[in-house]
């Protein structure tokens, strides 16, 4: 009875040991290793030796990894025969080593004679000519012909079966289309075992050469034709030149950084400080990838070119990224040589830039940290990133943040906005326009803005529309809703003053009498009116008292309607924080509404007020009525006294 | 057969007592919202900004574009009394006047809510860290951005 329990339990074990070994995972080879004593083979060595034997195993196939010692006699290693002589050591120690027929299975890599007298012999470890690609031993003699020395990562000799399920043009076509667009030319295969994490893979290393990729090798399981993983053969990090494919469709040269992977990142600038992980004096791009959840920029990562051949032509995002990457470049060389200025900081900060920003957004901006582009949706705006001169813009806002630091409202935002699309203009001269790449694609010939001619082509007070002179300057409250009162919109007056200037000096010299108005004279709260007097001082500075550059200023800021004094201020008008105020809101059941407001400066008058207020009757839910409030305007001229 | 007359009786008597109860319930007052809001983002290269205004009765409308005067609003939506709830309810809990948020650049978000005692206004940058933009006050931007998302 208790034979017949034993048995069912053996059986049960063999069953189970049948099943382990059936269920191997798929790609991974059944690779029986040969079953050396190594305890035997140890002890012989030992008993053989004229000294110490110091032994480190590798314990997963108790062989040894590194053993040192006198192996051998003197004399049992000639130079002439050196290979014969060492494959017959390995054979008599065959126990230990665990390598059946050396002359078989190992192929001399190497050999050298080093100062003292040693010589060390690199073998590749191999099975029916395949390649195991881990496997590799070194033997160490002396000049007296002793071993001293066995030491390497390899294996006890593998049996296995060695035809692939896939054929070598099978093999290489699957690397393809790993690569994707990735030409090739030259490919090499070869059949290897691997060994990762103690499961062998046979597979095929597909060389496939590039020019900036020389040794690019994909590894393919030779069994199921799966990608085991990619080395790009690089063992270097730093600076090459690549190419990609802009906005325009042409093929670009970009300076790259390989770091593991090929960035955007560019190091060729006089502002780099390395190490590039510090990041210092780059500039590089992110994709935002078009993520609309949260703030846009959740999904935001560094581009790299996923295939590794150098070259950004690999899908049609890639494209913004290559105009940003390369725009931003021309406009850090346009600032250092026109202005000396060593990044928007002018200590070399770094440029980053985001893609792709949510989806067909229509914008571009600086948000404190980076210049974001748009896609845009291709009927307002093509994307953002394909124009020189929204990139100049965007990049003269951070200049501006960082010098006079124009608070972002009424005249002061006003000159922000006209600072930007002043130094857009000397960097793109080829007209007036601003924005005209990018704004409504199907369109010829039109733009965003005009600084010569603010008025664009369009009807009073529309989009497009600008006023270009003091007595058209559109009165709005600082508020969101009014474009904090009209940056956008007053912007247009400096502008004309500026192209004026440029058109009568040049817009080099404009420019540079511009520059060092935003960077000596204005302040943060500065009015149209310190405009003119910081630039007509800089002329005067640059070109000399009573110069024709300084009168040209003067004369191009008198003809747009900014004076040296007695400008027209805007001030907001503050609703009184009292109840009620301007809103419709209910309050215990009912509703009200009342405008109320006062000027916050008692050195002010306010003269031809009027306030426009319309909407319409609405019934509630609870029988009460409410007023809808759909618009109110309000203008006047405050003048200080 | 007397059991059965007693047992119908005060079926009918207790159905009767319910259907009133809820009669009275379907009469329950129009929630209202606390406050008139207002919210959007924009300005950067193009000056373009995007806002929403809810006004009390949960009437949604919207704007687009530069203006040149206080805002052209069109009527797009109106909300359903579970979102003017949804939105009340948040702002009890989590009243928002605590904060301070008035950062100016480029291209801004911003967010007003009204009532009969005070305007609370707060705008942040479009920025990636926003650092300085409280908790709550994404919270309930983003309930916002969720509830008008479809508009």
């Amino acid at each position: 009875m208790k034979k017949t329990i034993y048995t069912f339990f053996f059986c049960l074990y063999s069953l189970t040991l049948i099943v382990a070994s059936n269920g191997i995972k798929e790609g991974i080879i059944k690779v029986i290793p040969f079953k050396n004593n190594s305890q035997i083979g140890f002890e012989n060595l030992q008993l053989n030796a004229k000294s110490n034997i110091e032994i480190v195993w590798n314990d997963n196939y108790a062989i040894p990894s590194f053993l040192t010692g006198n192996l051998t006699s003197p004399g049992f290693v000639h130079e002439q025969t050196m290979q014969r002589d060492i494959f017959s050591y390995l054979s008599a120690n065959k126990e230990l080593f665990g390598i059946v027929n050396p002359d078989k299975e190992l192929e001399l890599l190497s050999s050298y004679k080093d100062e003292l007298g040693q010589t060390h012999a690199k073998f590749q470890q191999k099975i029916n000519n395949v390649k195991i690609f881990k496997g590799q031993l070194i033997v160490h003699f002396q000049e007296d012909g002793k071993i001293i020395g066995v030491n390497g990562k390899y294996y006890p000799t593998l049996k296995f079966n060695d035809i692939p399920n896939i054929t070598e043009n099978e093999a290489m076509n699957l690397a393809k289309n790993f690569l994707q667009n990735y030409s090739l030319s030259n490919v090499q295969t070869e059949l290897l075992l691997i060994e990762r994490n103690l499961s062998f893979y046979l597979c095929y290393a597909v060389k496939v050469p590039s020019k900036f990729y020389p040794n690019m090798k994909v590894y393919v399981n030779a069994e199921n034709g799966e990608i085991i993983y990619k080395d790009d053969g690089i063992r270097f990090d730093g600076p090459i030149t690549g190419s990609g494919i802009d906005l325009k469709g042409q093929m670009r040269a970009v300076p790259l950084y390989i770091l593991g992977h090929a960035y955007l990142i560019n190091t060729t600038l006089p502002m780099y400080i390395p190490p590039v992980d510090s990041l210092k004096g780059i500039i590089t791009v992110y994709d935002a990838k078009n993520d609309t959840s949260g703030n846009g920029y959740q999904s935001a990562e560094l581009i790299y070119d996923p295939n590794g051949d150098g070259i950004f032509n690999d899908n049609e995002n890639q494209k913004a990224a290559i105009s940003a990457y390369l725009f931003v470049q021309d406009a850090y060389n346009f600032f250092k040589t026109n202005f000396n200025r060593n990044s928007y900081d002018d200590a070399g900060h770094s440029m980053i830039n985001v893609v792709h920003y949510k989806q067909s957004y229509n914008n571009a901006f600086w948000n404190g940290a980076s210049m974001t582009y748009g896609d845009g949706d291709n009927e307002q705006f093509s994307n953002l990133a394909g124009a020189y001169d929204v990139i100049v813009h965007e990049l003269t806002h951070a200049v501006t943040e960082r010098t006079a630091n124009l608070i972002y409202e009424n005249q002061p935002g006003a000159l922000n906005e006209s600072m930007s699309d002043c130094f857009a203009s000397v960097a793109d001269s080829s007209s007036w326009l601003i924005g005209e790449e990018v704004y409504t694609p199907s369109i010829a010939n039109d733009a965003l803005r005009n600084m010569l001619n603010p008025h664009n082509n369009a009807a009073s007070q529309t989009t497009g529309w600008q006023p270009e002179h003091m007595n058209e300057f559109v009165m709005l409250q600082n508020t969101e809703e009014e474009d904090h009162g009209g940056v956008h919109v007053n912007s247009g007056i400096p502008n004309r003053a500026f192209a004026l200037t440029a058109e009568s000096l040049s817009r080099k010299k404009a420019g540079k009498i511009w520059y060092r108005a935003l960077t000596t004279y204005l302040t943060n709260n500065s009015s149209f009116s310190d405009a003119r007097n910081a630039c007509i001082n800089s002329a005067k500075d640059l070109y000399g008292d009573n110069s024709n550059e300084m009168n040209v200023v003067k004369n191009a800021f008198e003809t747009v309607g900014i004076t040296g004094t007695g400008n027209i201020q805007t001030i907001d008008l503050v609703y009184d924080d009292g109840n009620p105020t301007t809103y419709v809101y209910e309050e215990s059941g009912n509703y009200e509404l009342a405008v109320k407001f006062s000027i916050p400066s008692p050195n002010v008058t306010l003269t031809k007020c009027q306030i426009y207020i319309s909407g319409e009757v609405k019934q509630g839910g609870n029988g009460g009525f409410s007023l809808v409030l759909i618009a109110q305007e309000m203008t006047g001229i405050l003048t200080n006294i | 057969m007397k059991k059965l007359k007693y047992f119908l009786f005060s079926f009918i008597i207790l159905f009767a007592f319910q259907s009133c109860a809820g009669s009275k319930n379907s009469q329950k007052a129009t929630q209202h919202l606390k406050y008139n809001i207002v919210y959007g983002s924009g300005g950067g290269f193009t000056g373009v900004r995007t806002g929403k205004f809810i006004d009390s009765l949960g009437v949604v409308s919207k704007w687009e574009g530069i203006t040149f005067s206080k805002a052209k609003r069109v009527k797009i939506d109106s909300l359903s009394q579970l979102q003017i709830k949804k939105i009340n309810d948040y702002l009890i809990k989590n009243p928002l006047d605590i904060y301070t948020l008035n950062e100016s650049g480029n291209s801004t978000v911003f967010l007003t809510l009204t009532n009969s005692k005070n305007e609370t206004k707060f705008s942040w940058k479009e920025n990636e860290s926003s650092s300085k933009l409280p908790a709550k006050i994404k919270e309930f931007y983003q309930l916002l951005l969720d509830i008008s998302k479809n508009n």
